[in-house]
């Protein structure tokens, strides 16, 4: 194991917050607020920064990004579950591949086989990743994962596989 | 093994990939003769026979090969297309948290090992 900045691919523990909603909970008010509260609260205290409260896990992550940079940097990562955590027709779901959204790695980390919610990007801190290498994903099994992730996002691709197409022919002599 | 072409079936592939936008969209319109009806050279794989007139070429006479690995390099870049995906149920159930799960004693090894 190996102890250095993320890169891609690779398997970390990390705080990872839940997704943000609603009722927010924060250090000025007691209780929750939906956002017109919150709202309400920030202009009452002149100020557009807010401090709330925020749920979070401490999960392994798949780190999509390498930083060539040392100082702190934000990583984007996907976040992992363990497959005896969910129900078992979930489970099958992620054994078959029918859901678009679930990629069951091919290897256990942490000792557990676990799926990548391929739908769940998250951006964190690297302060809040840990140094210690879980394992590593290998980088056919990232090509999936990208692609999963591209079609989830609704990115179009179409126009950047034209360009690179078209730059490959013209570097060949063919257009 | 590397595809070979010969130089003019290089320039009948630039002329193609000129236009490259209409090719991505739907590819190229093929009309059929029989060879009684046109008189054509027979042409071997990997060569091509360049039409003139007025010294200018108008056309280019491939082997039916080349052609069919032309129309499956332009379908293979239709291929390309992306389609977006929607998450189904199974992922909707997985996203939800449970606040009250448990490490398992190989993950608080794994953690444990992270601090020595």
């Amino acid at each position: 194991m190996s102890f250095g900045l993320p890169m891609r691919g690779e398997v970390r523990w990390a705080l990872v917050p839940y997704t943000f909603e609603a009722p927010f909970r924060g250090t000025a008010w007691t209780g929750g607020l939906n956002f017109d509260g919150v709202v309400d609260a920030a202009r009452a205290n002149g100020r557009v920064g807010i401090e709330v409260i925020m749920k979070a896990k401490v999960r392994p992550v798949v780190i999509l990004q390498s930083f060539e940079s040392t100082s702190h940097g934000a990583y984007a990562v996907l976040r992992t579950r363990r497959m005896e955590t969910m129900t078992a027709a979930t489970q099958a779901s992620v054994r078959s591949g029918d859901d678009p959204a679930l990629h069951l790695l091919a290897d256990a980390y942490a000792g557990s086989k676990r799926a990548v919610l391929l739908n769940g990007l998250t951006r964190i801190d690297s302060t809040a990743i840990e140094r210690e290498l879980i394992g590593r994903i290998d980088d056919a099994e990232m090509a999936t994962i990208s692609r999963g992730i591209a079609g989830l996002l609704e990115l179009d691709l179409d126009q950047l596989v034209q360009e690179r197409v078209t730059a490959v022919l013209i570097e060949q002599g063919l257009a | 093994m590397p595809l070979r072409l010969s130089e003019p079936l290089l320039q009948s592939v630039r002329n193609w990939y000129v236009s490259f936008g209409a090719l991505y969209a739907g590819g190229m319109n093929t009309t059929t003769k029989t060879a009684d009806q046109v008189r054509v050279p027979k042409v071997a794989p990997g060569e091509a026979v360049i039409v003139t007139r007025h010294g200018e070429p108008i056309s280019a006479v491939v082997n039916i090969e080349d052609y069919m690995l032309l129309e499956r390099l332009a379908a293979a870049i239709r291929a390309t297309r992306s389609a977006p995906l929607r998450p189904g149920a199974a992922a909707l159930e997985a996203e939800q948290e449970d606040s009250d799960e448990q490490f398992t004693p190989a993950e608080l090894d794994s953690l444990e090992r992270g601090r020595q």
